[in-house]
């Protein structure tokens, strides 16, 4: 449970390639990893959170996506994947939000599965599941410029599923 | 492997080896051939840090022969980008590159994606596979084809069970095989965790003509109790040989124009089946289970002796017959009760007079038969007379009791319902059982029929009273609320077009029972005209509640 001290309270990040940032304690807490380590240090204001996984510009990107959603409630403790709500659409600020170059999206994904930011992992993950939906596994390769490596055992169980799958 | 899962030494050996390829391409001389070393420098100067900074220090170093103050040259941006230059070109004009070798995006989007660690690549892959919270979003086959795209994919998949917790089998024509191998697929990937799969059944014929389709639903939960016996808890079927328990719930109409049928068939590994068709059931057991339900709807009607071979499983039979496609009459009715005796609600509607009384043989010697429905409802066409068949059953079991039609207009008096309700009652006594819930009357004559008379039957159980277009009186409604024989246990009634009762008469009730019962509920609409006073007065009484028709604005030209 956060105090109205708490949400005054600055806290400093040092990316990778050195960089400090100072943001408020309620937009770096979005992390669970931050919140845990700010835990950790107690309450001293001037130790710096070094991040050793993230570089500045995508710690920047990931802090404009906290900053958005600072209000929003507390993440459940961990649940079981079937209890999370299950929708794959992505609301209309995340959507524009996610709108950046490959590279970005899945330097995003790396990040908020390092700070262990659950919603904007899934926003991620969303918006690559949506590229992969619906795709044959030709499509997937071509896609992903993926190397068909079954082995000859392995092509002739994939060809038996498609003839039980055909159809149905 | 990519330049992300290598290690430091290795990459940095790797970067010394670009940055002379680099200053090779630039002066011209031809120092490495192989084309992985310029895709390398390519890749990391777009994924950009860390391995881009590794790969500019690492050439300002073979520069400046060894001068380690990288950070402190003012210049070095500008000589290593002069540098760099051939390699960044591609990138802004596709069409021109030469040396070396510009990766396509699709090239690029698959570094990346092979790059993510195989947790992540399986929460991207959770997304594009249906579930049992959401079956609808994806295709039912997403696992399948996600573990078709390579073997790395395939390991993936086939080891995150929650890919695997729900999907949608077709059998065509009664061919089974197809679904039983793809049940075990499912099953079996799933793991531990709760799995639901839907198996629908289309049919170019009528298959009640052939084999019936429990039978072939009982093939399906064989093949998954034989390749998940773990997941077994119900220790009736403990023995895969014998018959699968598993229920069915039919439901019959013919509300479009035509008659139309829709068969479920549920079975749950725990034995906790459902109640609706609609949801996963909620079972109260701790360990996981697999439900497996099917679905077959058809242009038909519900024909008892073609369903014959659904006695066992039958438990659910809704037959809504507006149209009058099936023509039931007491006599059926009763046929259908014997022929099912698992029925645990039946819902259906009579149409049909019969010509003579029910046979002997439809009885039980004392005159009535006992049935262990839970709920039944019944409805009829105006001036039926279903006495007969009120007289010919008792419900020990039942909650749950639905009435809906007009009677004849030349009965005096009616006691068949009252009759039954003792009768089940008296069978009660003997039994365990919490005894009727709900009541509901459509189009009943409280005068011809008592009421009171058949609520002193059950005053001790009833929770919910509904009065739908029923003649009663003032009276009668506060001897049920009132006397010393009211409804002690009654939390809801609802009055619905009851023309006779008014909103005054309601307020009076409501406040001498607020201290006996203190949590009853009492919701009207469409009765007596109230006048303004009264509805004021109403809306300031406590757990009494208006319906609409209460606030329609009068029309002022009358």
């Amino acid at each position: 449970m956060s105090t109205t001290e708490d949400k005054t309270r600055k806290v400093k990040l040092v990316t990778s390639d050195n960089e400090e940032f100072e943001v408020d304690w309620e937009v770096a807490t979005r992390s669970v990893l931050i919140k845990h380590m700010l835990e950790d240090i107690g309450e001293s204001e001037e130790q710096a959170i070094p991040l050793p996984n993230v570089t500045a510009n995508v710690l920047k990107k990931v802090l404009e996506w906290c900053e958005h959603h600072r209000k929003d409630p507390e993440p459940a403790p961990e649940s079981s994947d079937d209890n999370r709500k299950r929708t794959l659409e992505i609301g209309d600020w995340d959507a524009k939000f996610i709108q950046v170059d490959q590279e970005m999206l899945f330097e995003i994904i790396l990040a908020a599965n390092y700070l262990d930011i659950k919603a904007l992992l899934d926003v991620g993950c969303k918006t690559v599941a949506n590229m992969i939906k619906g795709k044959q596994p030709e499509e997937i390769r071509k896609m992903f410029n993926i190397v068909n490596d079954f082995t000859p055992e392995e092509e002739a169980q994939i060809k038996k599923e498609n003839e039980w799958a055909e159809d149905r | 492997m990519t330049v992300f899962s290598v290690p430091l030494a290795v990459l940095e050996y790797l970067c010394i080896i670009c940055a002379q390829r680099i200053r090779a391409v630039v002066h011209g001389r031809e120092v490495l051939q192989a084309e992985i070393f310029e895709e390398c420098i390519v890749i990391m100067l777009w994924v950009e840090c860390p391995f881009a900074l590794l790969l500019r220090m690492t050439l300002y170093f073979s520069i400046h022969d060894g001068d380690d103050d990288y950070f402190t040259h003012a210049h070095h941006p500008d000589e290593v980008d002069t540098l760099l230059t051939p390699f960044l070109e591609p990138r802004r004009k596709p069409s021109s590159c030469t040396v070396p070798q510009c990766p396509s995006k699709n090239e690029l989007l698959g570094h990346l994606l092979s790059s993510l660690p195989d947790e992540l690549l399986a929460e991207i892959f959770s997304w594009c596979c249906p579930s049992i919270s959401d079956q609808d979003t994806s295709l039912a086959f997403a696992a399948l084809l996600l573990s078709q795209v390579s073997s790395r994919w395939r390991r993936i998949a086939h080891s995150t069970p929650r890919l695997w917790n729900y999907t949608h089998l077709i059998v065509h024509d009664r061919d089974v095989k197809a679904v039983l191998n793809l049940l075990r697929i499912w099953t079996t990937h799933a793991g531990a965790l709760d799995v639901l799969i839907d198996i629908e059944f289309h049919e170019r014929w009528n298959y009640p003509d052939s084999a019936p389709l429990p039978e072939l639903f009982q093939q399906c939960v064989r093949a998954v109790q034989k390749s998940r016996p773990d997941r077994i808890h119900c220790a009736v079927n403990t023995n895969l040989d014998t018959a699968v328990d598993i229920v069915t719930h039919i439901w019959s109409g013919d509300s479009y124009g035509y008659p139309w049928l829709e068969e479920w068939n549920f079975w749950s590994s725990d034995g906790c089946y459902f109640t609706s068709r609609d949801e996963f059931s909620n079972s109260t057991s701790t360990s996981s289970r697999i439900e497996i339900r099917s679905s077959y709807c058809t242009p038909n009607f519900f024909a008892p002796n073609s369903y014959q071979a659904y006695a066992d499983s039958l438990s659910y039979l809704c037959i809504e017959d507006d149209d009058h496609w099936q023509f039931l009459g007491c006599k059926s009715t009763l046929q259908i009760l014997i022929n099912f005796p698992n029925l645990l609600h039946l819902k259906v509607h009579l149409c049909l007079e019969d010509e003579d009384e029910l046979a002997p043989v439809l009885l039980f010697p004392n005159g009535r038969r006992p049935f262990n429905l839970i709920s039944f409802s019944l409805s009829f066409t105006d001036g039926l007379d279903i006495g007969l068949l009120l007289d010919a059953l008792a419900m020990p079991s039942l909650r749950e009791l639905e009435l809906d039609g007009l009677l004849t207009a030349d009965v005096e008096r009616w006691p068949h319902l009252e009759n039954f309700l003792a009768a089940s009652t008296l069978s009660t006594r003997d039994v365990q059982n919490p005894g009727l819930h709900q009541l509901r009357l459509v189009n009943f004559d409280c005068f011809h029929v008592d009421l009171l008379g058949c609520l002193q039957h059950c005053s001790s159980t009833l929770e919910k009273l509904e009065l739908d277009t029923c003649i009663l009186s003032d009276l009668i409604l506060t001897s049920m609320l009132t006397s010393a024989q009211r409804l002690r246990r009654l939390e809801s009634l609802v009055l619905l077009s009851c023309n006779e009762i008014s909103l005054s008469q309601l307020i009076s009730i409501m406040y001498s029972v607020q201290c006996t019962s203190p949590d009853l509920q009492v919701y009207v609409n469409d009765c007596k005209a109230p006048s303004l006073s009264e509805r004021e007065a109403a809306l300031q009484t406590a757990n009494l509640f208006l319906g609409p028709q209460y606030f329609v604005t009068e029309d002022p030209d009358g």
